[in-house]
């Protein structure tokens, strides 16, 4: 971002000589020349009734264009003053550099002197405490009338403007935070009050604050109660919407939480929607998240409060919900195959992916189980969940490059059917079955990772066809039917008649992948 | 017979007046304007630099269509006055004459 730079003292005294000067004009205008001129409109009957900016029909008078030319040069020029100002704050707070000039040097700079000097900084410093003080002024604008038109224009003028917003916020008390989310917020009507969509601006500045990472405590605190405690309302799912575009206000809001706001907004309530609305506000803080570690801890704490809660009364959005929330932490989490085929490598990238998987799923599982039984669902019900969770894992496991076409996507389905199977299995089959199904489930899992080292192996082109020592001189391509072919010669009853298969990179017998050895 | 100009020269007068006080003033507060700008912003060493100045100097942000449009503007409605003076001096011209012509007839 480019430098700016200026002396303060140089731009307050700009502003104000200007605009004092400007204010001076402009009277003279209204007080002098404004009656001058109605006299003289009233007056001009017989001689001067057609001149243009004056007297002629319809085209105005030159008293209020010079009115009109005047305020818009006195709205510019007072912004020098903000400028001096931001520039005042930057080299105030450490954000940029002060140099103070020659004339300065005999006399002992500090204290209130940095408005003397040449601060040096960031235009993005500059422009977001311009915003900063703007929204400010808005804050004292509404403490003052309320809230009225002008604050909802200039509201939604800046609605995306995280300083902006979170200097208008923070410049409320909490009383007044409650009176402007009821106002724009909490209608009740068939239509908004204004005709426009107050609350999804409100919405949208609200969590364009929270993005800023400098709304007060006391506002988050406010925000927080005000959602804990209202029954169902249009503002929350607006809200909710807006921090789902927002990754980093999801982030923020939901960190600024406590452990009872947090699991109480996470229950939601019987009958209505907002619990798949906050898991996807929760899915929109996990991509702001920085690592994989950082982003299971959200998925933790949102999965375990939806969980452990038995308010769950499955819409048709919460598949979706649960599976976008899985699929946003398993982006982080899931790693890129490794480079090579070394055996230790390859055998702690399919740890991972097996136990990132099992991590992802089990818990979902154990609670659409629990759900299942107390809600009646309908086997398809679940099934359509579970294949929504399962295929979001599975597509977000980094492809693996080398593989023929099609043969990685082969891949996935065929785990996803597995898995799919396996899950609604456990989860609709009587309860005595339960643990097998469950074992089910994570043979499926053991599976898929496995079928992966395979696959990985076969796109490296170091498995052979035949024993060691008889290997053929060609390796097998990282086709969906070699991958089975393999599985299956290794799950073969008949493993002496079964086809055999030599790795070039172990130097003989695949077998020596002991990971691989639950397949055999 | 007399004929009634239904014109008040006064009022005239007084705005013709005034238009040229606009014109002045106007064109004193474009040069005063133009010379903070001068001392204020241009000063060396410390002028103001940025993307803040741009928009100042060519408009964008809050700073409306910016400085060199707004001292055009400012340029524009001093010429505006002169002209509308000289609208409203021959009306008041026009009216004298129709006067002297009454007093004449009469």
């Amino acid at each position: 971002m480019s430098d700016a730079q200026a002396i303060p003292d140089n731009l307050f005294s700009y502003s104000g000589q200007t605009t004092g000067a400007n204010t001076d004009l402009a009277q003279w205008v209204s007080g002098m020349l404004t009656s001058a001129v109605r006299l003289y409109q009233e007056t001009a009957i017989d001689l001067g009734g057609d001149i243009d900016g004056l007297t002629a029909p319809g085209g105005g008078s030159i008293d209020a264009s010079a009115k009109s030319l005047l305020g818009r040069i006195r709205d510019a020029d007072k912004q020098v003053r903000s400028v001096g100002q931001a520039f005042l704050d930057a080299g105030d707070n450490g954000l940029g550099t002060v140099r103070y000039p020659a004339w300065m040097h005999n006399h002992d700079p500090g204290g209130d002197l940095t408005r003397y000097a040449i601060v040096t900084t960031s235009d993005g410093t500059i422009s977001g405490d311009l915003s900063s003080q703007q929204g400010a002024r808005l804050a004292g604008y509404y403490r003052t009338h309320g809230p009225d038109a002008y604050v909802f224009q200039q509201l939604a003028q800046h609605q995306n403007d995280p300083a902006y917003t979170a200097a208008f916020f923070n410049g409320l008390t909490p009383v007044q935070v409650n009176d402007l989310i009821s106002t724009y917020g909490d209608w009740r009507g068939a239509s908004p009050p204004s005709g426009q969509d107050e609350s999804g601006v409100l919405a949208t500045a609200l969590a364009s604050a929270y993005a800023s990472g400098e709304l007060s405590s006391a506002v988050e605190k406010q925000i927080a109660q005000w959602l804990a405690l209202m029954p169902a309302d249009r503002f929350r799912p607006l809200f909710y919407a807006a921090l789902a575009k927002n990754p980093q206000a999801a982030l923020n809001f939901i960190s600024s939480l406590t452990p009872q706001q947090f699991d109480k907004l996470a229950a939601g309530a019987f009958g209505e929607p907002w619990q798949s609305e906050f898991m996807e506000a929760c899915t929109a803080a996990i991509d702001a998240c920085p690592d994989g570690a950082s982003a299971y801890q959200v998925f933790s704490k949102i999965t375990s409060a939806v969980t452990s809660g038995d308010t769950w009364n499955p819409y048709e959005n919460d598949g979706q919900a649960i599976a976008d929330l899985v699929a946003a932490t398993a982006a982080k989490m899931l790693t890129s195959p490794p480079a090579g085929t070394g055996q230790q490598q390859l055998e702690a990238w399919t740890v991972t992916i097996r136990s990132t998987v099992w991590k992802l799923l089990n818990p979902w599982m154990k609670w659409l189980k629990a759900t299942e039984a107390s809600n009646q669902q309908t086997n398809a019900t679940v099934q359509s969940v579970v294949s929504n969770i399962v295929n979001s894992v599975l597509g977000n496991i980094p492809a693996l490059p080398g593989l023929a076409p099609g043969a990685f996507s082969w891949l996935m389905g065929q785990a996803g059917t597995g898995l799919t199977n396996a899950i609604t299995s456990a989860i609709t089959e009587p309860t005595e079955d339960s643990a097998q199904s469950q074992a089910a489930l994570a043979g499926t899992v053991t599976l898929l990772s496995e079928r992966l080292a395979i696959a990985k192996l076969l796109a490296e082109g170091t498995i052979y066809p035949g024993s060691p020592g008889h290997e053929g001189t060609q390796p097998l391509a990282a086709t969906p039917a070699n991958i089975d072919a393999i599985v299956n010669a290794f799950n073969s009853p008949n493993p002496d008649t079964a086809p055999q298969y030599s790795i070039r990179a172990q130097g003989g017998d695949l077998s020596t992948y002991f990971f691989l050895s639950g397949i055999k | 017979m007399s004929i009634a100009v239904r014109y008040d020269l006064e009022a005239g007068e007084n705005l013709s007046s005034l238009l040229a006080q606009l014109n002045d003033k106007v064109t004193a507060f474009a040069q005063y304007r133009a010379g903070l700008r001068a001392s204020q912003l241009d000063c060396t060493p410390g002028q103001w630099q940025g993307t803040a100045r741009d928009q100042f100097e060519n408009g964008g942000g809050q700073f409306g269509d910016g400085y060199a449009s707004q001292q055009r503007a400012l340029q524009g409605m001093a010429e505006e006055a002169l002209r509308i003076k000289g609208q409203v001096d021959q009306a008041n011209q026009e009216y004298l004459s129709a006067r002297r012509q009454t007093a004449n007839v009469s």
